[in-house]
């Protein structure tokens, strides 16, 4: 006999047929038992359980399904000894070994929770229980600030499932505790350090407030001069401004940003950009190959290439380099679209229906996505 | 009633006639654009609420050329809209129309004309739906549409719901007249914008939608739910049937239609249609024949910037820019976007030469509505007018590098698909900043320069005259149909002057809410004659005319030619009714 126990998220295979070795009154009670499990009785096959065990404290089968009921009846405390009793006979039970870490973390037994964790993590083979614990593990590395071993274990876990809100929920979180941590560590080393107005530039410049974030990348280049980065956060502000006063010097805070380091791919990516906006087409052709020499794989900065060619007249060259574009990174949206139309003109019109195609997927992607962030960074009450 | 420019100087005399003589010392010079705006005589204010809480406030103000009496000099409409509080309270906004005088003034006869009151007026256009020569009005409206017959010349009569037309309860803003079915009737299409309740509007500020780096401003477009919009055939009695769905332009998707254009884009004999939609991609309709349309806006590549990214596309401007005999496209967009130019390759192929021509980074920090090709220097060679103007007044107390009201901007074309920015140097006039909305073209005073009619959302409108310059020749082409409809819409003209190759087209609409004069002007430069002009008629029809003297006007009649305007211009005034 073989008994499926669907609790909770779980579905709990019972380990083996039961086997009846102290006579009737064990074979009763299980029959009893295993009847109120496939009638999906759990608060009734609980004390039947209990019963079992009293009588046969070895019975795997009993100690296994007793803890694992009363852990999804929410009672921890009592699954506790039935889980470890269970693991206790059958140490490579990965199952009940994380019903029990979870049980002990819930019991605030947290040091004892981890191996247990730790252990099964590694052993389970269903992937919704091993989601599961790997989310209990992130959560003990992070309170205890064991933020390498809470990103590794986040780390297999986008692995195994990397569309899974919640795997992707806890990744962020890790990742705001991480720089929350690291701002708090930086206020006590270094509160009036460059690399701190850094930090501050970049927090007020996500939210919004530019003029302030300018405030604290100056300063930090004033504090200190060859500090990588801060002209290129100054010149990232200064183009996303409607100024056109701001606008006109980011140009020069690119060309700043690679004095200070002239293998900087992304300034030279940025900085073609507004050369190619300015028409100084043969200039932004130099600055793409130049970061493209830094990041042979930077798709963004393959696409401006093409799109210099186009607005040159090579568009057989521009093709091959969108097509390259698009292997670095398939949700390369401008890339689908301006090879749908270089494909049009070549004649390929299923190869240009086929990149059209792309580009409305991912642009309905990016829609939805516009969607729910507009929804949960409107202000409440919203309309 | 066509003169030449050397009597059309004479008229005017004096300060006018006194510009265009010190600019013949500096032929090199530009025209400046003089705002003769007062001396016009027209005083017109459109309303507008000073915080325009609502997008609804911030839309309106269109101006239609219309030579309603067919005396050969173009009158000029202006609409007007309420503010939302004035329409709850049933207070209505007048709009106006305006009398050429033909002496450099105008007289407001909007009561006598009984065009003051059609509703919330957005835009006017004009179409001869009844084809009985007399160009009637349509007017746009927050809340359908209103069509004024003409009358005679003498007045007009709301016939909205007489024409079948009293169906349309949304929000109209495009609107366009043009032969789809070539059968020698005006059809019109009707675009629609946002699906918007007055009682029920989104509060100021209250999304996320309703701010603007980081100021709390109205709400939308982003956020609004948009309406379907509507073609109606021209039934040939005085009525129209909604053949939206079954022609495949009822815009399913209910995108934010704002400005619409018929147009024979690929010189095929049948006229398509291009809606500039808000925020979103526009549609081009290919005229397929037998009422059907296909809408490949993607595949044309004009849906989109270059870069695959909706952008809130609002005026309309078409032209040959390019001399290669196709109409080329210019929208314009909102601050942060750009002023999109869409060159016509040919076969319904376009590609977006914004950045190559120069006029994209100029363009960035504005906010664009009304434009137009325009060739302000008569040299043969369409140059790019544009009016701008923020939709918040909000910006300007932010200090964020942006401000409501914004100067209009004027590209000179440089013979080599790229354009050079002379809004700084074609008069201190064009340089003030205002809130501009629609814009149109015309040569009021029939003197070879068009004006620039602009409606400003806040306050008086303004007209520019071009004066100075190089003493360039022009021509000017009024035509009638007789097959084709009687005000020729669509109908083509290609001039050739020495080596001026020139196309354009009459059209419907255009710019932003807007219609330019329906008479076809080009600048001939240093040419003193059309040595070959070709008029291809909506009916399939074609024309050739050779040898005629520049600098005057030229009526044409399908089928014969040359007329006096007379044969092309209705029978005299009937009574009004």
């Amino acid at each position: 006999m073989l008994y499926v126990i669907h609790v909770g998220r779980f579905a709990l295979i019972a380990l083996l047929p039961w086997l009846s070795l102290f006579g009737q009154d064990v074979a009763a009670l299980e029959a009893q038992a295993a009847k109120y499990l496939q009638e999906q009785k759990p608060e009734l096959a609980i004390p039947v359980l209990e019963k079992i065990v009293a009588l046969d404290p070895r019975n795997v089968n009993a100690q296994a399904n007793a803890g694992v009921l009363l852990f999804f009846q929410d009672r921890y405390a009592e699954a506790l000894p039935h889980l470890r009793a269970a693991l206790a006979l059958h140490a490579e039970l990965s199952r009940i070994e994380a019903l029990l870490g979870m049980a002990e973390r819930r019991t605030g037994q947290s040091k004892e929770a981890l191996p247990h964790l730790e252990r099964s993590f590694s052993g389970l083979d269903d992937p919704k229980i091993r989601i599961q614990v790997g989310l209990e593990l992130i959560e003990l590395h992070s309170a205890a600030g064991r933020f390498e071993n809470a990103l590794s274990v986040a780390g297999t876990l986008e692995q195994l499932a990397p569309q899974d809100p919640q795997v992707l929920l806890s990744a962020y979180r890790l990742a705001r505790q991480m720089m929350d941590q690291s701002l708090m560590s930086m206020m006590v080393a270094g509160p009036e350090s460059a690399e701190m107005h850094m930090i501050l530039g970049g927090e007020l410049a996500r939210r919004g407030d530019r003029e302030n974030a300018l405030v604290h990348f100056r300063e930090a280049i004033r504090l200190k001069p060859s500090l990588p980065g801060a002209h290129f956060q100054i010149a990232e502000q200064m183009r996303s401004s409607p100024d056109p006063a701001l606008n006109a010097q980011a140009e020069d805070e690119y060309k700043a940003a690679l004095r200070v380091n002239p293998y900087d791919e992304l300034a030279w990516r940025e900085l073609a950009g507004i050369l190619n906006a300015k028409g100084d087409f043969e200039a932004a052709e130099e600055d793409y190959r130049k970061a493209l020499a830094l990041q042979p794989n930077d798709s963004e900065a393959k696409t401006g290439l093409a799109i210099v060619l186009i607005a040159t007249n090579r568009n057989s060259d521009a093709i091959p380099l969108l097509e390259s574009a698009l292997k670095d990174d398939p949700t390369n949206m401008t890339a689908h679209y301006r090879l749908s139309g270089l494909y049009r003109r070549a004649g390929r019109a299923a190869d240009a229906e086929r990149e059209m195609a792309a580009f409305r997927h991912y642009t309905e992607v990016k829609d939805k996505l516009g969607t729910v962030l507009k929804q949960l960074v409107g202000p409440a009450g919203a309309k | 009633m066509t003169r030449n420019a050397a009597t059309a100087f004479a008229i005017f005399g004096g300060v006018a006639a006194l510009a265009v003589c010190m600019g013949q010392g500096s032929p090199a010079a530009l025209p400046q654009l003089a705002d003769i705006t007062a001396s016009t005589k027209i005083r017109f204010q459109h309303l507008a609420s000073p915080d325009k809480k609502y997008i609804v406030e911030s839309m309106s103000g269109g101006v239609a050329l219309i030579d309603y009496d067919r005396d050969g000099w173009p009158d000029i409409y202006f609409t007007n809209a309420p503010d939302v509080d004035m329409q709850l309270a049933g207070k209505k906004a007048r709009s106006s129309l305006f009398h050429n005088n033909k002496d450099g003034t105008f007289t407001d006869v909007t009561d006598r004309a009984g065009v003051g009151y059609p509703c919330w007026a957005n835009g006017a256009v004009v179409g001869d739906y009844n084809n009985d020569g007399w160009p009637d009005l349509l007017v746009t409206c927050f809340g359908g549409v209103v069509l004024y017959r003409n009358n005679g010349g003498v007045n007009f009569t709301d016939v909205t719901r007489d024409a079948g037309l009293g169906g349309d309860t949304m929000w109209a803003m495009g609107a366009a007249f043009g032969d789809y079915d070539g059968d020698g009737l005006a059809d019109l299409f009707v675009s629609h914008y946002a699906a918007y309740d007055l009682h029920d509007l989104p509060a100021f500020g209250s999304m996320i939608n309703c701010t603007y780096h980081g100021i709390q401003v109205q709400c939308g477009p982003a956020g609004l739910k948009g309406s379907p919009d509507n073609l109606y055939r021209n039934n040939g009695n005085g009525t129209f049937t909604d053949v939206s769905k079954q022609a495949a332009v009822d815009d399913a998707q209910k995108l934010l239609g704002l400005t619409a254009v018929w147009s024979d884009f690929d010189n095929d004999g049948k006229i398509d249609l291009f809606v500039a939609n808000d925020g979103a991609q526009n549609y081009l309709y290919r005229n397929d024949g037998k009422g059907r349309f296909t809408e490949i806006g993607f595949e044309a590549g004009v849906a989109l910037d270059e870069n695959g990214k909706p952008l809130a596309n609002m005026g309309v401007a078409l032209g040959d820019y390019l001399h290669t005999g196709l109409p080329s496209v210019a929208i314009t967009h909102f601050s942060e976007q750009y002023l999109q130019l869409f060159r016509n390759d040919g076969k319904l192929a376009f590609t977006d030469v914004s950045n190559v021509s120069r006029i994209a980074r100029a363009t960035t920090h504005v906010v664009g509505w009304g434009d137009a090709f325009y060739d302000f220097d008569n040299d043969g060679w369409l140059d790019l007018i544009a009016v701008n103007g923020h939709v918040y007044p909000q910006v300007d107390e932010a200090k964020i590098g942006v401000y409501y009201r914004e100067p209009g901007q004027l590209f000179v074309n440089q013979r080599d698909g790229t354009f050079r920015d002379a809004s700084d140097q074609v008069g201190q006039g064009w340089k003030v900043p205002r809130v501009g909305r629609g814009l149109a073209l015309g040569d009021l005073f029939n003197d070879g320069g068009q004006e620039v009619v602009v409606e400003n959302l806040e306050g008086e409108p303004a007209i520019f005259r071009p004066e100075g310059g190089a003493r360039n020749h022009w021509v000017g082409f009024e035509l009638g149909g007789t097959k084709s409809n009687r005000l020729a819409l669509n109908a083509r003209v290609k001039i050739t002057a020495g080596d001026l190759v020139q196309t354009d087209e009459v059209r419907s609409s255009g710019s932003y809410l807007s219609q330019s004069d329906l008479r076809l002007h080009f600048g001939l430069g240093a040419h003193r004659r059309a040595d070959k002009v070709e008029v291809y008629w909506p009916s399939g029809g074609s024309q050739v005319l050779r040898g005629l003297d520049a600098d005057r006007f030229y009526c044409v009649k399908e089928g014969a030619g040359v007329v006096p305007c007379d044969e092309i211009r209705p029978p005299a005034a009937r009574t009004a009714k």
